[in-house]
């Protein structure tokens, strides 16, 4: 047996750890190559859904639900549950109904926010851009329901969960500018519309809003958008 | 008659005139309620109620009314009467968290607010000395002084600062229905009312604070109520 000199076995030793390093390095390069085809998949995906929602929701002329909206709060174990009516158009118009478990309704109409409180009876109005959280909100949603997501896929990464139903998950790219944290929508096929959104805020409260009796480009009166609403 | 003289009739007419209209205005108020001094027996003390004592939660109806404009929304209290401490969430009609704070005493350990309802320190310094107000500190201090008019007992209480807090008590069941904090001035900084009560305590509560710049109202309905640690 030949006697092996310290100094192969450290060459040796070398050239085992450069070998290594090498299949390292090829590893990483093949996830990161697979991480971004995976990516750009899940990208042209996202983007084939989004264009699919797009195209279904953008010829809607009006939305007519009842929902039920699911409160967690983090800092309560008890859910808060809404329940109520909306109804949007495409001229940008809102009415967005409470009926449980308080009674209340506010439009959103021509720049002009108009809240009617069940109990007192009363109706205050306010420009828009006085408190923006609360349209900014109601017009987001109207955004979504409506399928106009290009505000959004500027704002935040959407993916699609699950493409049937259409599952969309989006989540902002700057998390500290935005209320929420994620932000899931799922699509009801046949006929498409929103059926269920879901939005985690930064907070660690929780939203789950079901949309159920959904009525698509219906006829809209101008007496629709009065406050007090009608009786459901 | 001299001029000095003239001008200085004339000031104090003047200065009359606006003392009587402001205490007519109810810009401040008598550090002696009406009627007459009362001693209270220990049983009519102990009978004495406002909420519970044991820790408890509710699900409340709220109105913010400010600069004439009605804010509804919806709120969940939870209060620890032992501990001091307690934790609120309130959200409008439509479900977006308007403020979530949890403190004891004046410490606040959890404040989130809305971006649109300003500072969040000063707006959950706000609420969470209203729900001071309205929860806490509902028993008068044991050197009150008591005094009967009519149908309600009040008792009003020496603060540290001057001034002086007024709890009203209906004789009949002991039932708190009405505090106020006056400033060592004599002005009503806040009060709240206590109306319609169930067997577990007040179900409609009348808050108007004054300490701000913009004076406020809240209306509160308690939907239901819950013993901590029950569903």
């Amino acid at each position: 047996m030949s006697q092996v000199p310290w100094f192969s076995f450290a060459a040796n030793r070398r050239g085992l750890a450069a070998r290594r390093g090498v299949r390292t390095l090829f590893q990483t390069l093949v996830i990161c190559v697979a991480g971004l085809l995976a990516a750009t998949l899940v990208r042209a995906d996202a983007s084939n859904v989004l264009n699919r929602v797009r195209t279904e929701l953008s010829g809607q002329t009006s939305v007519r639900a009842m929902f039920t909206q699911e409160k967690e709060l983090s800092l309560f174990k008890q859910k808060l549950v809404i329940k109520g009516r909306l109804l949007l158009d495409d001229k940008g118009s809102l009415l967005w109904i409470t009926d449980e478990p308080i009674r209340s309704a506010v439009t959103i109409r021509d720049g002009t926010l108009r809240q009617w409180d069940g109990e007192s009876g009363h109706v205050t109005s306010l420009p828009v851009k006085r408190i923006p959280a609360l349209p900014a909100l109601m017009g987001q949603l109207q955004r979504w329901l409506r399928g106009d997501f290009d505000a959004l896929v500027g704002d935040a990464d959407v993916c699609v969960e699950k493409e049937t139903p259409p599952t969309l998950v989006c989540t902002p790219k700057q998390e500290d500018a935005s209320p929420f944290s994620s932000v899931t929508l799922t699509l009801n096929e046949n006929p498409f519309y929103v059926r269920q959104v879901e939005i985690t805020e930064t907070s660690g409260n929780h939203m789950t809003l079901r949309f159920e009796h959904v009525e698509l480009n219906g006829a809209v009166q101008d007496s629709d958008w009065l406050l007090p609403p009608k009786q459901p | 008659m001299s001029k000095s003289k003239k001008l200085c009739e004339s000031m104090t007419v003047r200065g009359f005139l606006v003392t009587v209209s402001w205490l007519l205005s109810g810009g401040c108020a008598s550090v002696f309620p009406p009627g007459d001094p009362v001693e209270l027996t220990e049983t009519q003390r102990a009978g004495l109620r406002a909420f519970p004592g044991h820790p408890y939660e509710m699900e409340q109806s709220v109105v913010l009314s400010l600069r004439g404009k009605d804010f509804p929304g919806l709120g969940i209290t939870r209060i620890l009467p032992g501990e001091g401490s307690f934790a609120a969430s309130c959200l409008t009609a439509q479900g977006l968290t308007v403020f979530d704070i949890a403190g004891q005493g004046d410490r606040l350990d959890v404040c989130r607010t809305l971006p649109d309802a300003g500072d969040p320190q000063v707006v959950g310094q706000a609420f969470a000395r209203n729900i001071q107000c309205v929860y806490f500190g509902n028993l008068p201090d044991p050197q009150a002084s008591w005094w009967r008019d009519g149908e309600s007992w009040t008792a009003v209480s020496a603060l540290p600062d001057g001034g002086t807090l007024r709890h009203r008590f209906m004789c009949a069941n002991g039932r708190l229905t009405e505090k106020c904090q006056f400033t060592r001035r004599g002005r009503l900084a806040w009060s709240v009312t206590f109306k319609d009560y169930d067997e577990t305590g007040p179900c409609r509560i009348e808050l108007i604070d004054r300490t701000l710049r913009w004076p406020y109202e809240l209306t509160i309905r308690i939907q239901a109520w819950h013993r901590k640690g029950e569903p």
